[in-house]
């Protein structure tokens, strides 16, 4: 059964665990296994979205006329420019910085949440080069992006992550799912748990960067131009 | 309905206790919204288009945690003021270890300390050895920067650390590091100095100190004295935290000229450094303590001594130049008649290795050739021969009892020893000051000379002693070099300039003749 | 030799927050070195420091592997992800069962016992007493005699009640014809779940704790033939009942759910009373179900006990997790699991319990500690929620204080708090739970449980109650278990 117990927990009052850790990054597997859009479109019925990912890819959450629901659709309305230059395979850096810019430093956390899908987004771009799904040079335009922000812009915790993710390094526990997604050969259990797990880090954080990295597949799956 | 900003500067709150505080305020009677968030250009710009007053956001940096609202009452807003309050002190509405009585009640672990405090960043540890690496990953572990006073950690596990910290952007100054003094705070044994803008590197602890001192006596303050533990240059270490030392001083605007100390750096490390300081953008002068003077290499000045770092970094600051303290020696006191070799000799007995080497480069370069003696002096067993140099903060003489800085029996009973060898002329000591050290250690010092040079039967033993303090420490260093000067010692501001002394007191070596 | 990875903007992120005009100190180890940023105006916190894990070397370099080692933060979601499924478990009673028919693996020879596995040679008095009682209950043997020897023969053989998602007080003995309780999750991602136990014979001279005569298994008749059928049918009519909801309320009404449960046994006496009226024509029979559960103060123990397995049973199987899902002694051995190793023990020495008494007994008396009912501490209640009974202290010679204290001490080694169960007195706050050996090593502090002393001999009884700690040694082997386990995790599948 498909409960969503964990969902609501994971959504409501405060995660139990405070994670006062900065998450270690590492570099993505070097030799992915494949990935098609076939087996995204399956992956995305089986993973774990927590209500708060689910807001971010849609636009809509909160109260209206709240701080919360203005987030959301900013943040939104970025990611969705972001992922649209990327899969019309802009290879300049200065066609990414605008809708970059805008997301750094949004929201609320010590890592705000634009940042967190800043670096969600990044390590989706690169898993999808492997499939051919992405352009190997426009996702490098964008992980360059990431580098050129301006540090005052942002949190210290949040420039790290930048950082690291416009040098390929990403928090582990967001490299592990984003290596197991839309791998034909994955079973759908492991992959389960690695959202979960990935959703559980932080107060937000794994929710914001799970956001950034599914905004990408939905994506591909639909087949978004840049308008 | 009225809006209001709170602004917390340098507010460090995790993001579930960002959330907590959105969450409780926003439950408070006549609060229809609230929101915490850090204050960065995008939420204050998003801020700002929900109707939330500009001028109140304009200050905000993203270091700083900014409380929105929407309350209906004024009532309400006093609600949310003591609310605030209460959660940002950590009082929240989960049961903390120790709960009610929380504030009497200490932490029984760093992890746990740094939960009920997170407006804390630094951790200082000075535990047993075998047990600082783990509580110095704990500290990483959250995200802070290390103090790490504690020796005896395994060179493993110093590299690990501070290869760690590098990667997370986090200092680990040590292990055994003894002095580091931040933004004017003072950390393990430090001077009481004023603030100002010459930037100290150190792996030497007294070495930060004196050069703390000399600079202090020229009317120049420092910005950051940052330690790096005695090991970290050597070829393991790499020069790890040196390195990241030089970087932030680099980039601290408050910082207009670097000074470097260390002993010894391994020839690779010292190379690369070399490259780098070249590189600084700002002038730098390094001390490599026991090392001749080079010049200026590339740019970059390596001092003779620790007084010519600092002379070099007052001039840089701009100081008119202030003349060294050092208590003219009469010529009558000098030596005395030439004596055949091995009748007279100087014994040095220090506190640290540090201000040990520095003495002993200056007295080799004045002729006096020093041995340090292979193990611990016994004081029942007679003196080996030569001029000798002692460091009794040694591990020999500092097993199981506390650090001579802070004791002085050892050295005490080495002063007798030596006073009571009539071959032994002149005694040259250091004396360091500052927070941590002896609280009032010249009578006892006094006492022991005056025990020392009685027991000789009227054989002259000259006692030079290097002060190094500031003028605000809590010993109050003019009245300790007061005592010191009354008792017939001679007093110097460094290290170098004491040997210098102690060379000039030595009676000259008759040559043989030959028969 | 690779050079360091600083770089200028990495530094900017943290380092440099400390050449920025405040410093604020938190101090651990000899305190003059924190005296000069006393004197220059710092704030600082001293820490009560107390070497991790005893001061062992080799446990310590474990310990700061899984604490702080690279795979540390996945250990941590693991973690969060384990207390979760915890948390979101929704245990019901939803019926009353014959053990042979409902628990998982149960078999004609097979009979179930509290704690880790242990042969009939290394049983204690207690438990032996219970297997004798339970094969002379079963018709296996006719005296005693004959069933210490059918017992030592290995014509019957013996497992954990664990090993077969069921739990059971004191000896914790489970025979195939015995009536269990039937609690099922209804919550959560493991919903269908089911936990048993077996129902609660009452104080004094009972089987759980070793007694054998013709009034036990007299009573253990009645149990099966009367007390148990009139008892589901009365649940087939009021339909299942929400543990959790009557746990919650039992703790703010004085109730631990370990060794006080007299409000737990109230409020499930009003819940069923109505339907057990119902169930049955006979009103005699009715009349002495209801006296039955009236009679006895820990009947709600054996429904609290199936409710914690089941919370934890939820919490079971997660990777890395480094959550403790089990405690439980067999009188001669403790033993505990952890979430990302179900079924794998870890055990040391039954230790003795400390506390008060009865009149006419002392230690030399006791037993050491025994049975499955510590299931409660590493659910997050029973002696973790000590605040809620400060009539319990009488049995610690304590103050109400020290109950408090002993909860918010509880608090320093779990991983959060189940705001399900609010401690009043701890204003409202939520009890200790989820248990992370990492933490325990690290504070040198043990999980603390009450229970209750047994005679060492069997059939005598209860003769005292306390506290009593897990020794170290089961928490040693599982950390150098998790520290194995984590090192050796397999990376994500790939082609």
């Amino acid at each position: 059964m498909r409960s969503t117990a964990i969902e609501t927990f994971l959504d409501d009052a405060m995660n139990p665990v405070r994670v006062l850790k900065p998450l270690p990054c590492r570099e993505l597997d070097p030799l992915p296994g494949p990935v098609s859009r076939a087996s995204l479109v399956l992956d995305l019925a089986c993973i774990f979205v927590p209500g708060r990912t689910r807001a971010l890819l849609s636009g809509q959450g909160g109260e209206p006329g709240s701080i919360e629901e203005t987030v959301v659709k900013w943040a939104h309305a970025r990611v969705r420019s972001l992922v649209g230059t990327l899969l019309s395979g802009d290879v300049r850096v200065v066609a990414y910085r605008p809708d970059a810019a805008a997301l750094t430093g949004l929201g609320p956390g010590l890592t705000p949440t634009g940042d967190d899908l800043l670096v969600g987004l990044a390590a989706m771009s690169q898993r999808l080069v492997g499939g051919g799904l992405v352009e190997a040079r426009a996702a490098v335009a964008f992980s360059t992006s990431l580098a050129g922000l301006p540090s005052e812009e942002t949190t210290p915790a949040a420039n790290r992550l930048l950082q690291n993710a416009s040098k390929g390094q990403f928090p582990s526990v967001l490299a592990s799912a984003v290596e197991m997604l839309g791998n034909p050969h994955a079973d759908p259990e492991s992959l389960r748990t690695l959202t979960v797990r990935l959703a559980a880090t932080g107060a937000h954080s794994g929710a914001d960067l799970l956001a950034g990295a599914l905004a990408l597949v939905h994506g591909v799956i639909d087949g978004e131009e840049k308008p | 309905m009225s809006t209001r900003v709170f602004v917390h500067p340098g507010c460090y709150q995790d993001s579930a206790r960002l959330m907590q505080v959105s969450r409780e305020l926003a439950a408070l009677p006549g609060v229809s919204e609230s929101v915490a968030m850090m204050g960065t250009q995008t939420n204050r710009r998003l801020l700002a288009d929900a109707g939330f007053p500009e001028s109140e956001l304009a200050h905000a940096s993203p270091l700083d945690m900014i409380v929105a609202l929407r309350t209906d009452s004024p009532e309400a807003l006093d609600a949310v003021k003591a609310a605030l309050g209460r959660l940002l002190e950590g009082r929240g509405a989960s049961v903390a270890a120790g709960g009610g009585s929380a504030a009497a009640r200490r932490p029984g672990s760093v992890a746990e300390a740094l939960e009920a405090h997170p407006e804390a960043n630094l951790v200082s540890i000075a535990v047993p050895g075998p047990y600082a690496a783990f509580v110095a990953h704990r500290a990483l572990d959250a995200g802070r920067s290390v103090f790490l006073f504690s020796d005896n950690v395994s060179l493993a596990d110093e590299v690990a650390l501070k290869r760690r910290a590098a990667g997370l952007g986090l200092l680990v100054m040590g292990p055994d590091c003894g002095t580091a003094i931040l933004s004017g705070i003072g950390l393990g044994f430090a001077n009481r100095v004023e603030r100002g803008p010459v930037g100290i590197v150190g792996a030497s602890g007294t070495g930060i100190q004196e050069l703390s001192c000399l600079l202090d006596r020229k009317g120049v303050g420092i910005s950051h004295a940052i330690g790096t533990g005695s090991r970290d240059l050597s070829e393991a270490v790499d020069g790890v935290m040196t390195e990241a030392g030089l970087a932030l001083l680099a980039r601290d605007p408050g910082t207009k000229c670097v000074l470097l100390v260390a002993k010894h750096p391994a020839e690779s490390v010292a190379r690369r450094l070399h490259g780098i300081l070249a590189k600084l953008g700002k002038p730098v002068a390094v001390r490599y303590l026991g090392e001749p003077a080079r010049g200026a290499v590339d740019g970059v000045l390596y001092a003779g001594s620790l007084d010519e770092a600092a002379e070099a970094a007052a001039k840089w600051a701009g100081a008119r130049a202030a003349p060294a303290v050092i208590e003219t020696i009469e010529p009558g006191e000098r030596g005395g008649a030439a004596t055949a070799q091995g009748e007279s000799r100087l014994v040095g007995l220090f506190g640290g290795g540090s201000l040990a080497a520095e003495a002993r480069c200056v007295l080799a370069a004045h002729g006096v050739e020093t041995v340090v003696p292979a193990g611990k002096l016994s004081v029942r067993a007679p003196l080996p021969p030569g001029n000798l140099v002692v460091d009794t903060g040694d591990d020999a003489y500092t097993v199981g009892r506390p650090h001579p800085m802070v004791d002085q029996t050892v050295r005490c009973e080495l002063i007798r020893a030596a006073g009571a060898d009539l071959s032994v002329r002149v005694l040259l000591l250091d004396l360091v000051l500052g927070d941590g050290a002896h609280p009032d250690p010249a009578p006892e010092l006094v006492e022991c000379v005056v025990a020392a040079r009685a027991a000789r039967g009227g054989r002259p033993l000259a006692v030079v002693v290097s002060v190094c303090g500031s003028r605000r420490d809590p010993q109050g260093t003019a009245r300790q070099e007061d005592a010191l000067r009354h008792a017939g010692i001679h007093i110097a501001s460094s290290a170098a300039l004491a040997a210098g002394e102690a060379a000039a007191l030595l009676p000259r070596v008759r040559e043989e003749v030959a028969r | 030799m690779s050079a360091s990875t600083v770089s200028a903007s990495t530094l900017n992120a943290s380092a440099s927050v400390l050449l920025e005009g405040r410093l604020d100190v938190v101090h651990a180890g000899i305190d003059a070195v924190a005296e000069a940023p006393r004197s220059t105006g710092a704030t600082v916190t001293v820490v009560d420091f107390e070497p991790p894990s005893g001061g062992d070397p080799r446990r310590m370099t474990l310990l700061s592997e899984v604490l702080s080692g690279p795979k540390a933060p996945e250990i941590d979601a693991a973690n969060a992800c384990t207390l979760a499924h915890l948390l979101a478990s929704r245990p019901h009673l939803v019926g009353i069962g014959i053990a042979r028919d409902v628990i998982p693996g149960m078999a004609e020879d097979l009979f179930l016992h509290a704690g880790p596995p242990v042969t009939w040679e290394r049983m204690c008095g207690p438990m032996r007493g219970a297997v004798i009682g339970g094969l002379l209950h079963e018709g296996r043997a006719k005296s005693t005699e004959e069933a210490a020897s059918l017992a030592a023969s290995g014509a019957v053989r013996f497992d954990p009640c664990h090993h077969h998602d069921t739990v059971g007080p004191m000896a914790g003995l489970v025979t195939p014809s015995m009536p269990v309780f039937i609690v099922e999750d209804r919550g959560g991602e493991r919903a269908g779940a089911r936990t048993f136990c077996t129902l609660n014979e009452g104080l004094g001279k009972v089987l759980r704790y070793g007694a054998f005569s013709a009034e036990v298994l007299a009573r253990l008749e009645f149990m099966r033939d009367e007390l148990a059928p009139v008892l589901a049918a009365a649940l087939a009519l009021r339909g299942p009942i929400d543990l959790k909801h009557l746990m919650a309320q039992a703790l703010q009404m004085g109730d631990e759910g370990h060794n006080r449960n007299r409000a737990g046994t109230s409020l499930l006496f009003r819940e069923l009373a109505p339907a057990v009226v119902r169930a049955t024509e006979d009103r005699e029979r009715a009349a002495r179900v209801l006296d039955f559960v009236n009679g006895n103060d820990h009947f709600f123990l054996n429904l609290s006990m199936p409710m914690g397995k089941c919370m934890l049973k939820a919490a079971e199987g997660e990777p890395l997790s480094s959550l403790v899902t089990v405690m439980a002694r067999n009188g001669t051995d403790f033993g505990i699991q952890l979430a990302s190793m179900p079924g794998r023990w870890f055990t040391g020495p039954a230790l003795q319990v400390r506390g008060l008494y009865f009149p006419g007994f002392s230690q030399a008396d006791a037993n050491p500690d025994i049975g499955d009912s510590a299931i409660t501490e590493t659910a997050g209640f029973g002696g973790f929620a000590m605040g809620a009974a400060p009539a319990i202290v009488q049995f610690v010679g304590g103050s109400a204080e020290d109950a408090l204290a002993a909860t918010r001490a509880m608090r320093r080694i779990t991983l959060g708090a189940n705001s399900g169960f609010a401690i009043p007195a701890l204003g409202f706050a939520g009890t200790p739970t989820g248990i992370d050996l990492r933490l325990v090593e690290e504070k040198n502090l043990l999980p603390q449980i009450n229970t209750g002393i047994a005679h060492k001999d069997p059939g005598v009884g209860q003769v005292g109650a306390g506290l009593v700690n897990p020794p170290w040694e089961a928490f040693h082997a599982a950390l150098e278990a998790l520290a194995e386990h984590v090192r050796a995790a397999a990376p994500p599948p790939r082609a």
